[in-house]
């Protein structure tokens, strides 16, 4: 046998130089890759902003700018797992990654982001973001409590009182603007219900089977009194509890016992997906929740599509609508930090969140979209937006929020589930949350 | 090579396995368990001494959990027992068909739990299961099941010993074919009722196999996770918040690794001494000749 592979060849000699051009070469590659073929890979979520991100958003980027964008979506119950397990580990695996309103601390405390700003001032040859294309609710969760910013929204959200128009005018009901005439609706609408035999039906429904819409429910009647300090609803700067300062946490449940009758038994196993159920199967007058499980009540084909009416949070002293979704953000171990900047500055033009928005995204923030007659007309839902007086943020500021927020709902649903008076609850947050908290 | 490094040699590559695989993790989870460590920052580890395992002794939510796994594994293991046993003393007996009523029986055993969990979620809904619509009717009451915290608990109980009757079927159903047969007719003949010679010779001469089923079947509910995390997610009001759920949630939705930590080494221990009292108080693994004790008539 003979060629170049034969033992003869295989000299001492052979192998240093193979190996030495083996190492010469992979410190060469990387360098010469990034000038030949920029690439950014994105960790995010299932919606169809996620979607957009991974189809149309990658190939019209790619088009407008050469560089390949990679898109990992997974779906919610993961995206936290390994949004946390890649950046607490500091990986460079993804260039840019999603977060929950919910892990914004996580994410800037723990410096996992860089700050947009700071890019931007390093390297003033950037692009400048054009903040003024979303509308300033979606802002707050992308910056610090100083109001620095460390990446860009990507979908927002807020809740609005769905409620059946078509039965409102038939029992002579009028939309609730205030908490107390929205107790007289749900006092009337029983009764009215049970009078047109409609025994199947109910005036509204809890939903509290989980953390999220659990806290979210006590949440709605806690901030129409207005910010308790600071500007803050349930924490305060230092992460102090003051929820229940002048007994508006436990006044706040005392709300949610006074709706209970009017829920159907077993409201305390409810998700978000039984509580859209039974109102979109035509079962509930009225459901108050956020806006994207009410993208389904106006699809072609629903039960109740066309007899919705839309309203924002009724007031107590104030009207207070609370503002959530997702976000993006630079992954600080990132070799393409630069390139991830001019990405989000190509998303902050507008094109990017027009493509999300064809992709069916409902968390739309663009003041354009939001005043659009015809997108209003389509997701009517989205017009509550124009009716807020005021937004509320959750204290996403403090990593250990996810932990406050649990606990606050477990003390909610125990007291719901009469295990607690609601004064003992809010009592036994106060302390669990102190302790969480470090206090 | 000396002959006594041979089997070692051969062992080896499995023991490396088991080093990286299992023994690894648990020195490391110990490790962690006396840090402050948290999933959003892994690397930044901080020695705390005992403060985890101090901290879980005031922790409300750690002793509710506690104790509805007790309630949960006590539940299902004496009622997947009970009617184990009874099955298996029904089927002990060679008539027409009977091997294809107990492959039949063994069905919910190879579902998968996850499978397992929808299909009962779904079967216990008050709005369209088909248990309320059946018991509707019927002219029943329709309880809320999986919906009330009064009721959940037992609900998921009732799942766990609908899948897990066949495996305390089958073991049982083996041990009484294993039994010797004499005994038995002896007491027959010396007039027992069946009632007695179940009390005096089946049971007896069956404890080990219980013993053994039970054992098993403890340890199986403890880590029970997929099946309640579908139905229940731990709820309502954390009716069904058990352990293994607690435990999940404070490690990787709330990013408290540590803590997570040391509750599980907790968990670990409490079942490790409860095991070993069990099977020292029950003496299932003694060796023993086994004796048909007297009977009295």
């Amino acid at each position: 046998m003979s060629g170049p592979f034969t033992s003869s060849k295989f000299t001492r000699r052979w192998f240093i130089g193979a190996a030495g051009g083996a190492i010469a070469a992979s410190a060469v590659a990387p360098k010469f890759a990034s000038a030949q073929a920029k690439e950014l890979r994105i960790l995010t979520m299932n919606l169809p902003f996620g979607e957009a991100l991974r189809d149309e958003i990658a190939k019209e980027y790619e088009a407008a700018s050469g560089t390949k964008v990679i898109t990992d979506v997974t779906p919610y119950d993961t995206l936290q797992e390994k949004v946390f397990l890649e950046m607490g580990a500091g990986s460079s695996s993804y260039d840019i990654f999603t977060t929950d309103c919910i892990w914004v601390g996580a994410a800037i405390n723990n410096g996992w982001a860089i700050s947009v700003e700071d890019q931007k001032a390093q390297n003033p040859n950037l692009p400048d973001i054009k903040w003024d294309s979303v509308i300033p609710a979606a802002l707050p969760y992308i910056a610090d409590l100083n109001g620095k910013k460390y990446g860009i929204p990507a979908t927002l959200t807020t809740p609005s009182l769905i409620y059946r128009k078509d039965l409102f005018e038939k029992y002579g009901l009028k939309p609730p603007g205030t908490w107390p005439e929205y107790f007289e609706v749900l006092e009337k609408g029983k009764q009215a219900l049970e009078a047109d035999g409609q025994k199947d039906t109910y005036a509204t429904t809890l939903i509290q089977a989980s953390q999220d819409p659990g806290y979210s429910d006590w949440t709605f009647h806690l901030f129409g009194h207005g910010p308790i300090k600071d500007g803050q609803y349930i924490l305060d700067k230092e992460g102090n509890p003051i929820f229940n300062e002048h007994g508006r946490g436990a006044a706040a449940l005392e709300a949610l016992h006074k709706i209970a009758p009017y829920c159907p038994p077993g409201f305390l196993g409810f998700d978000y997906g039984e509580a859209a159920n039974l109102y979109g199967s035509g079962k509930a007058l009225m459901l108050l929740t956020w806006n994207d499980f009410y993208a389904d009540m106006e699809k072609e084909g629903a039960v109740v599509k066309g007899l919705n009416g839309y309203v924002a949070i009724p007031r107590h002293e104030q009207q207070v609508n609370p503002v959530g979704g997702f976000q993006l953000f630079i992954n600080s171990k990132s070799k393409n930090a630069e390139e991830a900047y001019r990405f989000f500055a190509w998303m902050m033009e507008g094109r990017g969140f027009e493509l999300i928005r064809i992709k069916g995204e409902k968390g739309i923030l663009t003041p354009t979209d939001l005043k659009n007659p015809e997108i209003i007309k389509e997701n009517p839902y989205l017009d509550t937006w124009n009716h807020i007086e005021n937004s509320a943020y959750i204290p996403v500021w403090f990593e250990q929020f996810t932990e406050v927020q649990r606990i606050i709902w477990e003390e909610v649903a125990a007291s719901l589930a009469k295990k607690k008076t609601s004064e003992e609850a809010m009592t036994e947050a106060e302390k669990r949350v102190r302790e969480v908290m470090g206090r | 090579m000396n002959s006594r490094w041979i089997p070692w040699l051969f062992m080896a590559p499995a023991l490396v396995l088991i080093a990286v695989v299992t023994i690894y993790p648990m020195i490391y989870s110990m490790i962690i368990s006396f840090q402050d460590v948290r999933l959003a920052r892994i690397n930044q580890a901080e020695f705390v001494g005992l403060d985890n395992y101090i901290r879980l002794l005031g922790d409300t939510a750690f002793h509710r959990s506690l104790l509805l796994s007790i309630i949960y594994v006590i539940g299902s293991v004496l009622g997947s027992l009970v009617l184990g046993l009874g099955l298996a003393l029904l089927f002990d007996r060679d008539l027409h068909g009977m091997v294809l009523w107990r492959s039949l029986l063994i069905v919910p055993m190879v579902v998968t739990p996850v499978s397992i969990g929808l299909t009962w979620r779904m079967m216990y809904s008050d709005q369209t299961g088909v248990i309320n619509f059946a018991l509707g009717q019927l002219g029943l009451p329709r309880p809320l099941w999986i919906e009330s915290p009064d009721t959940a608990l037992v609900s998921v109980i009732l799942v766990d010993i609908w899948e897990w009757t066949p495996f305390m079927f089958l073991i049982l159903l083996a041990g009484l074919r294993s039994l010797p047969l004499s005994p038995f007719e002896s007491a027959r003949v010396d007039g027992a009722s069946a009632w007695q010679r179940f009390i005096y010779l089946t049971l007896p001469m069956l404890w080990p196999v219980i013993a053994v089923a039970v054992l098993l079947r403890a340890i199986d509910a403890l880590r029970i996770f997929d099946q309640i995390f579908i139905m229940t997610r731990g709820g309502p009001a954390q009716a069904t918040d058990l352990f293994s759920l607690f435990l999940y949630r404070t490690g990787f939705k709330h990013a408290y690794i540590s803590y997570a930590a040391a509750l599980s080494w907790v968990l670990l221990i409490l079942t490790t001494v409860l095991l070993v009292y069990f099977v020292r108080v029950t003496g299932v693994f003694r060796r023993k000749e086994v004796v048909a004790p007297e009977m009295t008539t």
